[in-house]
């Protein structure tokens, strides 16, 4: 009797396989007239809390907003790169995002080969420009230059003999080092304003993965004086803010507002140097819904269109006198007017 | 595990064998040449034959029927298919219960059925997960043999006339499940090679790291070289590279009998890291990719069709590594010496043989077939080497090398499952959006099926296995011993 009924439910399987596998079919969700986009992310998967989530949450809310409809494909390693845009593309899809500057070598291949089909790139622009592909870049320094001039105004606060700030970073590569110079010359900015001398310290781990050197970095930048720990690498620069947590010192997040995405943190997050990939990715498929894809260009997030921007003080809102708000709004302002230089 | 007798010789391979040496040679040239040339035909011939298996399937069978017409009719037919498929029914339904429980888990983790059920609508809830998982199972199929009808239609077009294009991109499934097998088959080679000398190579992930780098080293480092001198050549120093990296291991065992699988762990870490250190410092392209520079062309492994066909000539060479495994295996005194070391050291040393040697010369070996995923995968499809290669291959090829009970054929066939699925699961992802965990979920679950047979024999009531089907794969020796 068990035999048959699994002998039954297998045939079921494949026959059902086999009938469903003839003929082409929308996507699920899909409808006619919708724009097809497809996200391609790094090996990491979508569901890493910040990069590549942060990229798949602007493209579910232009799912549901435009007329648009996003899927995606999780790299499982490199050689995978090009044969899942290449599904994409194979499935006649409008517009592809490749996430990550690791993908930027099989994007401009895959370009090369579909040249009728939209590629936007995160973190990565092409010189000489590609006509079907759009770059998406981020100018975080104009965001972590106030993150910078916050830090040292706390460490100031909590810390006058001894103010330090300092930063536990991932790779060494510029999109890492954008960040930390911005930050530097915020820092730098706060002392000329002030009249003070918060010093900088920090350290690149070298690796995206690795929380237990990140808290082990941040311990001995702790011990060295520093207040306020802004992480910025991935996992590595989570590690750095568990170390802030437990030394009783302070912190900034990266890329998302990490007060949502850090629970164990959250309570000593000052702000978080947003990089608003969700942003970004929405603004490339509205103007592909409009049929003004920018190809051959590059979309720059920026504090003045929101690419880039500072996370809520959430816990901290009291705590923060108003004359460093006014100051943070006024900083602000004057990178998008351009008086102010972050030094990138 | 007697070898069997040597098939009597009859017509065709009497005349052949008598032939004078330089004959011999010269037809053999000149079948290579032939079969190189129409490569390209054969491969999509093999590729369409693939996609549309349940024809070749159909047409297989009116064959049997038409050669048991001669020789008993079908009772000749009947013990002729089961005495061929008495071993596969074990795998086949394994494969097919792990379908099944993968179905299950795709039906039941769907938050809108669950609320179906919670509202009441037991029809609507069962409609929708029925549903999720005819999608699913529709893209891993489309995306691993491609769509039967579409290529029905292309090879009709073709047939009519028309570019061979649209065959060729209706095939993609197809090529993709080959493509993903090749550093599958290569790897579990290794592993599977190690387990006959009764070694446990786990340090196949790193050996196959040091194989795709040197590999893509030669394959930049020389421009100007022709074709038929740097291929070679670059697939020689990555097979070697990763041979040697693996023999440190093996001469530690033989030496001082420290245990392989806590070398080759430990060698694992020292792969990734000196990659990691390579690729984002001295051979390091462009500032801040972690990626080396592009081979030269004159090194690639050519790719047998065009976009979006990706499978080149490294499948070819993994077939070839099984075949040239299984004979060396079962065919030659160096083999025969590997397997008895496995069997039973003492009794080997007993026997004269060298056990340290046969460890030496099996992990070396096993190094090379493990670099050789890596060169097939460097040279074939990536034609460079960026930080985040690894892609699992190496551990998921223990699993595969006890599939394929160790034997080239079976792992050859394993490998073809695993790349199957894997190919699948990209389009499963984007079509049905079921996440490709599922795949790695059904992976586990054949494993499990396979390796624990008695299990299948208990749910469908099978015959008990008789004894020679029972092979133990030795696994580790000298815990303490």
């Amino acid at each position: 009797m068990r035999k048959n009924v699994c002998f039954v439910m297998v045939t079921v399987i494949l026959l059902s396989t086999l009938l469903t596998a003839c003929g082409p079919s929308l996507p699920e969700g899909c409808e006619k007239g919708d724009v097809k986009v497809g996200m391609v992310s790094d090996v990491g998967g979508v569901d890493d809390a910040s990069f590549n989530q942060n990229t798949w949450d602007g493209l579910a809310r232009a799912d549901e907003e435009l007329n648009a409809c996003a899927k995606f494909i999780e790299s499982q390693a490199q050689a995978d790169y090009e044969k899942n845009i290449t599904e994409f593309a194979e499935q006649d899809y409008d517009l592809i995002i490749t996430v990550g500057f690791l993908l930027g070598d099989a994007t401009a291949k895959m370009a090369e080969q579909y040249p009728d089909v939209k590629f936007g790139i995160v973190d990565f622009a092409y010189d000489p420009p590609i006509d079907n592909v759009q770059g998406i870049v981020f100018n975080t320094d104009e965001a972590a230059f106030p993150i910078g001039y916050l830090a040292a105004a706390w460490a100031d606060m909590q810390d006058p003999g001894d103010p330090q700030v300092g930063y536990v970073a991932g790779m060494d590569i510029p999109p890492v080092t954008i960040f930390i110079v911005g930050y530097q010359s915020g820092v730098d900015y706060y002392n000329q304003q002030k009249g003070k001398n918060v010093q900088v310290k920090g350290v690149y781990v070298g690796d995206f993965e690795a929380p237990d050197e990140g808290k082990t970095q941040g311990n001995s930048l702790i011990d060295e004086g520093v207040d306020v720990i802004f992480g910025v690498g991935g996992k590595t620069g989570n590690g750095g803010l568990t170390a802030a947590k437990e030394r009783g010192k302070w912190g900034i997040g990266v890329d998302v507002d990490q007060y949502n995405t850090l629970p164990n943190e959250k309570d000593i997050l000052i702000s978080s140097c947003l990089k608003r990939l969700d942003n970004a990715v929405y603004a490339v498929v509205e103007a592909t819904t409009k049929d003004e894809f920018g190809g051959g260009g590059v979309y720059v997030g920026t504090l003045a269109n929101g690419g880039v921007g500072m996370a809520p003080f959430h816990d901290f809102e009291d705590q923060i006198p108003d004359d460093i708000k006014a100051d943070l709004e006024a900083i602000q302002q004057g990178i998008i007017d351009g008086t102010i230089d972050t030094g990138w | 595990m007697a070898d069997k007798q040597a098939p009597s010789k009859s017509g065709w391979g009497q005349r052949i064998v008598q032939l004078p040496l330089w004959a011999r040679l010269a037809c053999a040239a000149v079948l290579t040449s032939a079969i190189v040339l129409l490569s390209k035909w054969l491969i999509l011939l093999l590729l369409v034959a693939l996609g549309l298996w349940p024809i070749v399937l159909l047409i297989g069978l009116v064959v049997l029927g038409l050669v048991s017409s001669r020789r008993g009719g079908w009772p000749w037919m009947r013990a002729w298919l089961s005495a061929r498929l008495r071993g596969l029914v074990v795998p086949t339904l394994s494969v097919a219960m792990a379908l099944l429980i993968g179905g299950l888990v795709i039906m039941f983790t769907d938050r809108a059925v669950y609320k179906a059920l919670g509202d009441g609508l037991v029809g609507e809830a069962l409609g929708l997960a029925f549903g999720n998982l005819a999608r699913a199972y529709a893209a891993l199929y489309q995306g691993a043999l491609g769509d039967p009808f579409r290529i029905l239609t292309a090879l009709g077009r073709w047939l009519g006339g028309e570019g061979i294009q649209r065959l060729v991109g209706a095939v993609r499934g197809p090529s993709d499940s080959l493509v993903q097998s090749v550093p599958y088959i290569f790897a579990g080679l290794a592993v599977a090679l190690g387990f006959r000398t009764g070694l446990f190579n786990i340090g196949a992930e790193g050996q196959i790291g040091i194989g795709w780098l040197a590999a893509v080293i030669i394959g930049f480092s020389f421009t100007g070289l022709p074709a038929a001198i740097h291929l070679p050549l670059s697939i020689v120093v990555g097979a070697i590279a990763g041979g040697l990296w693996a023999s440190i291991a093996g001469i530690l065992k033989a030496r001082t009998g420290a245990h392989e699988v806590i070398t080759t762990i430990m060698l694992n870490y020292v792969s990734f890291r000196l990659s990691d250190w390579l690729l984002c410092g001295p051979l390091e392209f462009t500032q801040g990719t972690c990626r080396t520079r592009d081979i030269a062309t004159s090194a690639y492994l050519p790719r047998f069709l065009d976009h979006p066909v990706t499978l080149h000539w490294g499948f070819v060479m993994a077939l070839l590594a099984a075949v040239v495994a299984a004979w060396f295996l079962f065919r030659t005194t160096w083999g025969f010496e590997l397997r008895t070391v496995g069997a039973n050291p003492d009794a080997a040393r007993y026997g004269g043989m060298s056990v340290a040697g046969n460890y030496t010369l099996a992990m070396f070996l096993s190094g090379c077939l493990a670099g050789l995923a890596g060169v097939s995968q460097g040279l074939g499809i990536t034609h460079n080497i960026a930080l985040g290669f690894s892609a699992g291959y190496g551990f998921d090829s223990i699993a595969l090398a006890l599939l394929g009970k160790s034997h080239p054929a079976g792992v050859v066939a394993a490998s073809i499952l695993f790349g199957v699925l894997r190919a699948g699961a990209g389009r499963m992802q984007s079509v049905a959006g079921i996440p490709t965990e599922i795949v790695q979920i059904v992976q586990s679950l054949v494993i499990v099926f396979i390796a624990a047979p008695a299990i299948i024999r208990a749910i469908y009531r099978l015959r008990e296995a008789r004894r020679e089907e029972i092979e133990v794969t030795i696994l580790s020796r000298g815990w303490g011993a």
